[in-house]
């Protein structure tokens, strides 16, 4: 029975899902792409001696912060086309017609979609620096010696940040979820997703929120005494310029309990939300 | 013994009343046919009936139980054809069936093979491909598989050639013959109501006009004539 | 199906009439329930109602597990059944003729030129 839900879920979304893991790893990618093939893409990393792998290897985390900002459009998109079926098709009423709880039914389809998209976040947070990271060992003087720590420490700042990457995203993927089980027309209901992202985007990242504010991505800290710039001029070859070497990352977001309780809150709210609208269908 | 029991049943969506004071009891073992004009209320009263409607106001008893909608574990001893496409589009055939028998430990193979198994049945094909009659059986098949005890069946001959219609009551005839099960059958087609049902409800406007067993409901009269009077009358 | 007569009294009329026509013949086998069922494409409750009346006027009977039978009475019962058809039928055609016209003689006549058809007399 589990296994035929779980059958379902995967065969009807697929795709759906495929497009978020794209979406998540498209920076990665194309970036891995233009260097391959533009040689003038690798200027800005000059000789790729251990000194750039240690200016240039932090910016890879920006991969979490776009997971959890910027994509959080792809994930609620994927969401309201995970839930159209259901609620325009009138395609969920073939499960209710089984001998199976809609509690049951739903919480299947709900903790699938929440895996694929914790996992879809976890390889796209690791995924970027790993690749950039062997992409400068590959071709240029960087070694393992040199800059292995440097490497080290941000992969552990990204294992880090994807708790807090996770909890936005499955939040903004349940909201999303839940409009649109409640509206029918699935344009209205995307149009709906947006702006309950963008919303909530931007409560999460303001100061003062329950979020903490922007203090959870510091891509780009403060050190006393010093600044750092990252720029970034499109289509020169110098395309992206550092000013120093970046500090090794620290604190990210996951020590404070109080954002991470409200994602969790948010999340509880969202599942039961849905619940109660399923419960609540009718065949009209 | 009745398998379904209601009691001014009463159904509003806004405005309309699409089953008003529906009050009927249906014994086991017999078939009770809906027959009624479209928006006549039928499709709204099997909804009910089988919980994918809640009740506005009124009772409803199904096996013992308010409705389907409460508690799933019904779902094994009924098998409902809806009149909606639901089924899902990517499905094929052989997937839905599947997907149906994995919830059921009571499932009888053969009885499927013998409704899909003639006319060569598109198994592989999906579901969003297939024509009216074979959608029609492959519904059929998933409702009667797991032996239910209760059938609902909302206009399950209409937009079926002849032959179509000919082969559905024929699988539902072995059915009842076989199990004895209830059935409530909706149809506007009068011969479909005359040749399968024992009691008649004739509705109009979301109220049954009048309910009793078909020869008695008849009359001396064809049960089409009897219906149309009913109409006529109601609308004075 | 005709109209305004209950389905399971035509059954009926038609194992009657089938059993006073010599169609149906005594200890003779009739369809189970649900095939007959089949064969007129109705609900077997109807077949089985009719059956069942059948049976209480004495027409057919049941063998533990081997089926509906006719009932040897039923010849008998036939036989008083098919004379009271004919008469019926002698009725109805006496009547159009007296209607259109025919005197007694006429109808005599008729009558006999049929018999001497048939050869139930010499003529």
């Amino acid at each position: 029975m589990i296994r035929e839900l779980l059958w379902k879920e995967w065969r009807e979304n697929r795709w759906k899902y495929a497009t978020l893991w794209l979406v998540f790893n498209a920076p990665i990618l194309i970036l891995m792409l233009a260097i391959g093939t533009l040689p003038g893409a690798r200027d800005p990393f000059g000789d790729l001696s251990d000194r750039m792998v240690m200016k240039y290897l932090p910016l890879t985390l920006g991969e979490g912060f776009l997971v959890a900002s910027l994509f959080l459009l792809a994930t609620s998109m994927v969401a309201v086309a995970v839930f159209r079926p259901d609620s325009a098709d009138k395609a969920m009423f073939f499960v209710f017609e089984q001998p199976v709880s809609r509690r049951k039914y739903l919480t299947t389809k709900l903790l699938y979609g929440a895996c694929q998209v914790a996992l879809a976040v976890c390889f796209a947070v690791l995924f970027a620096p790993a690749a950039a990271y062997a992409m400068m060992l590959m071709s240029g003087k960087a070694t393992l010696a040199g800059s292995g720590a440097m490497f080290g420490a941000i992969l552990g700042a990204a294992a880090r940040c994807i708790l807090w990457c996770t909890l936005v995203s499955v939040a903004a993927f349940l909201g999303a979820a839940l409009i649109s089980a409640l509206v029918r027309r699935w344009w209205l209901a995307a149009i709906c997703a947006i702006g309950f992202v963008v919303l909530f985007g931007a409560y999460v990242f303001r100061d003062n929120s329950l979020f903490g504010g922007g203090e959870f991505f510091d891509i780009v800290p403060t050190v006393e005494g010093k600044t750092f710039s990252v720029s970034v001029n499109f289509p020169t070859s110098h395309w992206l310029t550092v000013s120093d070497i970046l500090p090794m990352p620290t604190g990210f977001g996951p020590s404070k309990v109080v954002p991470l309780a409200a994602g969790a809150a948010l999340i509880v709210l969202f599942s039961t939300g849905l619940a109660w609208v399923y419960e609540r269908k009718e065949l009209k | 013994m009745n398998l379904i029991e209601t009691r001014d049943l009463t159904r509003v969506f806004g405005k309309l009343r699409a089953v008003d004071s529906a009050t009927l009891e249906v014994p086991a073992g017999t078939v009770l046919g809906l027959l009624g004009p479209n928006g006549a209320g039928k499709s709204t009263l099997l909804k009910l009936l089988a919980g994918h409607l809640r009740p506005t106001s009124g009772s409803i008893s199904v096996l013992g139980a308010p409705a389907a909608g409460r508690a799933p574990e019904l779902w094994r001893r009924i098998g409902y054809v809806a009149q909606e496409r639901y089924l899902p589009g990517w499905m094929t055939a052989a997937e839905c069936l599947r997907f149906t028998a994995s919830f059921h430990q009571q499932w009888d193979s053969a009885k499927v093979e013998r409704i899909m198994g003639r006319h060569d049945f598109p198994l592989q094909t999906h579901v969003r491909d297939l024509s009216r009659g074979h959608y029609v059986r492959l519904q059929i098949a998933l409702a009667l598989a797991h032996d239910p005890e209760l059938i609902l069946l909302d206009e399950p001959t209409s937009g079926l050639d002849p032959t179509g219609r000919h082969d559905l009551l024929e699988l539902l005839i072995e059915e009842i013959g076989r199990r004895g099960c209830t059935v409530v059958l909706s149809s506007h087609m009068v011969e479909d109501i005359e040749r399968m049902a024992d009691t008649v409800a004739i509705m109009e406007g979301g109220r049954i006009l009048t309910l009793g067993g078909v020869d008695a409901v008849k009359g001396t009269n064809s049960l089409e004539q009897t219906f149309l009077d009913y109409v006529n009358r109601r609308q004075e | 199906m005709r109209d305004g007569v209950p389905i399971y009294l035509q059954i009926v009329e038609q194992v009657k009439r089938n059993v006073a026509l010599g169609r149906l013949k005594p200890e003779e086998g009739l369809p189970s329930v649900r095939q007959l069922a089949l064969d007129l494409t109705i609900n077997p409750n109807t077949v089985a109602r009719a059956y069942l009346e059948l049976e209480h006027q004495g027409v057919i009977y049941k063998r533990q597990g081997q089926g509906t039978f006719v009932s040897s009475q039923a010849a008998e019962a036939s036989r008083r059944e098919r004379h009271k058809m004919v008469s019926a039928l002698f009725e109805k055609a006496v009547i159009e003729a007296v209607n259109s016209g025919m005197t007694g003689r006429e109808i005599e006549e008729t009558y006999h030129q049929l018999l001497r058809r048939y050869g139930l007399e010499e003529g």
